[in-house]
């Protein structure tokens, strides 16, 4: 057991644990004879073990709070140890060599986690039976689990950010001690975690900046001056180590940052002065950590002070060959120009709101150019040019600007491969997460809004989907379930799938359920889908037993509503035995839809596409007043209650006969009805505007959209449409 | 400016001092005036479009370079006789708190400069308009100006629904990210 193992054990460690803790006993008696440790290490490692003997022996009134304290001690133990093998890493210098980055096979990483697993009673760690993400096949370039890691990335740039903030905050109050400790808590956080990755330079630094920040809460230093700018540094660095472990999570080798041993050292001993900031990366370095120069050589050249580029030199030197100096050049510019392929704005979503308007009410004011009839009937063939050239402009501006809004799926499907993760070892299910096309992008207000029905299809895919590993191999399936989480575009929809290998969706059962529940009347007739709609209903669950992961019987209505909020749909295919897909279809953005313009009396409305069914011109015979009920009209055997819009909306002059008019069948919420509306006026894409904020909600009104014309037209809601014809008509019978 | 936004700034501040430049209108014969800080722009009569289930005052929507935007008749608010529009009737896009809308007036005459001395408390009767929603009387060039409280006016508690909805509006552009 080397001593990161030692650390990940202890961190997993429970008092109550007695085979864990003897391991941990063994584990630092081995290392008082190894060579390992340097010789100041042993009575630290004395002390360890005496605190694993009084919890073992039940010696201390709370073997918690010793625990904590053997937690402090192997940690201080690593500082020791790497302090103790740093000379070996100083001599590597400014490493630029990909193989320097990856830690020391003596501190053995990637042994840590399993020996970890080994632990009976050892808390979550990255390796256990869910090998989750092993998709993304990283896993072994970094000995830690990627999800923990991308999670870990996360958290600390967040935890540097806040460090970083009250180090600045400090600068102009020094004496705010909740600063010093809000700093020590972001850098004691960053420690325990790397350590526990095996991420042994992160948490070295953390280490010893946390040292540093310790003698500034006990009131040793004051954190100014010299002392802020090393914690600043040490911010710097860190926020760079862990830029790198996430360039490295995403399959791209990156050179350790530079100035960590500069740092390391300045930080065993702060007060030194500063050593001058080191000059950018240069040619030679890079010659030699690649092993393709001689250092003593290069120094020699680049000492004669003659004219010229160094590259030329050492080649015309005979130092390096032309080849390797090109290569160490490519090099050097990536690393000087890796800041700024990647940069970006933030800009406020207000702002790039107010931009998208400007653009829509440019498209429009050029569609009013295009459209004029001075234009259209133009004898001149440039004029007609330059107004298409102008069209196809203004359009790619819009498209581009909307575009700003879409943001990958990424973070939302790693919160998702964390859920599973948790809720497999929850349930006692061996799952393995996949994720595909998590670049798929989506538009910002949809990330959050689709995070919750997500962790419902997640919970629903791992808890009722997924069998237990005894159940699946009575099957013949492997004991390891698999649930994908999948996004693809496909025309111009967003698809979001939710798949699972377990046992499918028992249309029997349903119906069985449903009809427990009362929710439909027995002896129906329903096809499949219509039984997988059931799933749907309010109030429905089938999960045999209610766990406290899923089962309640709220979730999938939920899903369905927050789904069609964003004019979304679910849908749902399964094989019984084979397990279910879970397929949501979502618009890419929220700002535009596609409408049906309604004339309605003087007034144009917008109709969203996605609840139209059809339109027809009903025949006399197909109208009937079912008493109590209100109108009706006869659609292929169904009767369908119909409402006239104007009445609905108070519009005057428009068409009173319904067999002169139209009727629009929509579909809300399982039911059918149709709207009474004159005429269709066709099809458009419409940008959705909130009615100014001085109205707020209005019943039946979803937004409003600037029509071709540059007239608003109000878009119609059909919940809120239907909930008026329904209070009407219940004003109308009382 | 500066001196002016002092002016009717420390007017709203302490509620006392209202002198400082109004924009007068006419409405049904009367003319009234509004704190010319308070105005964004005139625009001419345009296309309204309704919407439905709104107190009827609210004449409905209106497109402002791609804002959405209601319009209340001022005529109907004050529960005056409507009017036909004619080529004078105007609409002035006023900012209240933020929020902005437009009133629809008979026909805009000028901006008068008002000193607080010309300020006459409002009288408790003899005015077609709730004195809730004045500020006073002003008097220049021989006539006297009804000034309006406009921000009264259009979030006063009888248009409570209009005041509401915008906090609800907030609130729900804040909460559901369905913001435009």
């Amino acid at each position: 057991m080397t001593l990161d193992d030692l650390a990940a054990a202890v961190v997993g460690a429970e008092p109550t644990d007695l085979q864990g803790l003897a391991r941990i006993h063994q584990g630092l008696q081995d290392l008082r004879g190894t060579k390992d440790l340097p010789d100041a290490a042993d009575p630290l490692v004395a002390e360890a073990a005496r605190c694993v003997e009084q919890i073992i022996l039940a010696e201390c009134a709370d073997p918690l709070a010793v625990l904590r304290e053997l937690e402090r001690k192997v940690a201080e133990l690593q500082g020791l140890c790497d302090s103790a093998m740093r000379p070996i890493n100083t001599t590597a210098g400014a490493t630029t060599a990909p193989s320097e980055t990856t830690p020391s096979p003596a501190q053995a990483p990637a042994t840590a986690a399993p020996d970890a697993a080994s632990q009976p009673a050892a808390r979550p760690d990255p390796s256990a039976p869910t090998t989750i993400g092993a998709a993304a096949g990283e896993s072994d370039s970094l000995g830690s689990d990627p999800s923990l890691l991308a999670e870990f990335v996360t958290e600390s740039r967040e935890h540097l950010e806040n460090a970083e903030g009250a180090l600045l905050d400090l600068e102009t109050n020094p004496e705010n001690a909740e600063g010093i400790n809000a700093i020590f808590r972001a850098f004691h956080t960053i420690k325990g975690t790397s350590g526990f990755l095996g991420l042994t330079r992160i948490n070295a630094v953390a280490h010893k900046a946390e040292t540093l920040l310790d003698r500034a809460r006990k009131g040793e230093i004051r954190l100014a001056g010299g002392y802020a700018d090393l914690a600043l540094e040490a911010t710097d660095v860190l926020k760079r180590l862990v830029e790198q472990v996430r360039s490295r999570l995403d399959g791209s080798v990156e050179a350790e940052p530079e100035g960590v041993d500069a740092l390391l050292d300045r930080l065993d001993a702060p007060e030194e002065p500063a050593p001058a900031t080191p000059a950018p990366l240069r040619l030679g370095d890079i010659l030699v950590a690649r092993g393709q120069a001689d250092r003593r050589q290069v120094e020699q050249v680049a000492a004669k002070a003659e004219p010229g580029p160094i590259g030329a030199k050492l080649v015309s030197a005979g130092v390096a060959d032309a080849r390797s100096v090109a290569e160490a050049l490519r090099i050097q510019q990536q690393a000087s120009g890796a800041a700024e392929s990647d940069a970006t704005l933030r800009v406020s979503m207000a702002r790039l709101d107010k931009l998208i308007d400007m653009v829509g009410e440019l498209v429009i004011a050029q569609s009013m150019v295009s459209q004029d009839p001075l234009v259209r009937n133009a004898s001149s063939h440039t004029l007609m040019r330059k107004v298409a050239q102008s069209d196809k402009i203004t359009r790619e501006l819009q498209d581009l600007t909307l575009s700003m809004r879409m943001v990958p799926l990424k973070g939302t499907f790693q919160k998702m491969a964390r859920l599973v993760r948790d809720l497999g070892r929850k349930s006692g299910k061996q799952v393995r997460f996949v994720a595909e096309g998590e670049d798929t992008e989506i538009d910002r207000n949809m990330v959050d809004a689709i995070a919750d029905p997500l962790v419902h299809m997640m919970r629903n895919a791992v808890d009722h989907g997924l069998e237990t590993p005894e159940e699946r191999i009575r099957q013949g399936k492997p004991p390891e379930g698999v649930v994908v989480l999948r996004a693809y575009h496909a025309a111009g929809k967003v698809v979001i799938e939710v798949q699972d290998d377990g046992r499918g969706i028992d249309p029997d059962r349903i119906l069985a359920k449903a009809v427990e529940r009362g929710i439909i009347e027995p002896g129906r007739e329903l096809s499949q889908s219509e039984v997988f709609e059931l799933l749907f209903a309010p109030g429905f669950s089938t999960a045999e037993k209610v766990t406290d992961v899923s089962g309640r019987g709220v979730g999938m209505d939920v899903v369905k509503k927050n789904i069609e909020a964003m004019r979304g749909r679910v849908d749902i295919s399964s094989t019984k035995g084979r397990g279910s897909t879970f397929t949501i279809r979502l618009p890419l953005t929220l700002a535009i839809i596609d409408g049906m313009l309604l004339k309605v009396g003087g007034e144009t409305y917008v109709l969203p596409t996605v609840n139209i069914e059809q339109a027809f011109r009903p025949e006399p015979a197909a109208l009937s007043t079912v008493k109590g009920q209100g109108e009706m009209v006869l659609l292929r055997g169904r009767l369908v209650p119909m409402f006239r819009l104007h009445r609905l909306l108070g519009v005057r002059g428009a068409c009173e006969d319904p067999t002169a008019a139209l009727l629009v069948v929509v579909e809300y919420e399982g039911q059918r009805c149709a709207f009474l509306a004159d005429a269709l006026l066709g099809q458009q894409q419409v940008v959705i505007k909130s009615l100014g904020r001085a109205l707020g909600d209005i019943d039946g009104v979803s937004g409003a959209a600037i029509l071709g014309d540059g007239r608003v037209g109000l878009i119609l809601d059909v919940g809120g449409v239907l909930r008026i014809a329904r209070g009407d008509s219940s004003a109308g019978a009382a | 400016m500066s001196k002016t936004a002092e002016m009717v700034s420390s007017a709203n501040v302490q509620g006392r001092d209202l002198g400082g430049k109004y924009l007068t209108f006419g409405l049904a014969g009367e003319e009234y005036g509004l704190e010319i800080l308070k105005v964004r722009e005139i625009i001419g009569m345009m296309d309204i479009t309704a919407v439905p289930r709104t107190p009827e005052f609210v004449r409905g929507v209106i497109n402002l370079r791609g804002k959405v935007i209601p319009v209340v008749d001022l005529r109907l608010k004050f529960g005056m006789p409507p009017a036909e529009a004619t080529e004078q009737t105007c609409i002035i896009v006023v900012d209240v708190g933020r929020v902005e809308m437009g009133i629809m007036v008979d026909k805009v005459s000028e901006v008068l400069d008002i000193a607080s001395g010309d300020i006459e408390p409002p009288p408790s009767f003899g005015v077609s308009v709730d004195t809730e929603f004045i500020l006073g009387m002003g008097k220049a060039n021989n006539r006297v100006t009804i000034l309006l409280d406009i921000s009264r006016v259009l979030t006063g508690e009888d248009v409570g629904e209009i005041a509401g909805a915008t906090a609800a509006a907030d609130a729900g552009a804040a909460g559901s990210g369905f913001r435009e």
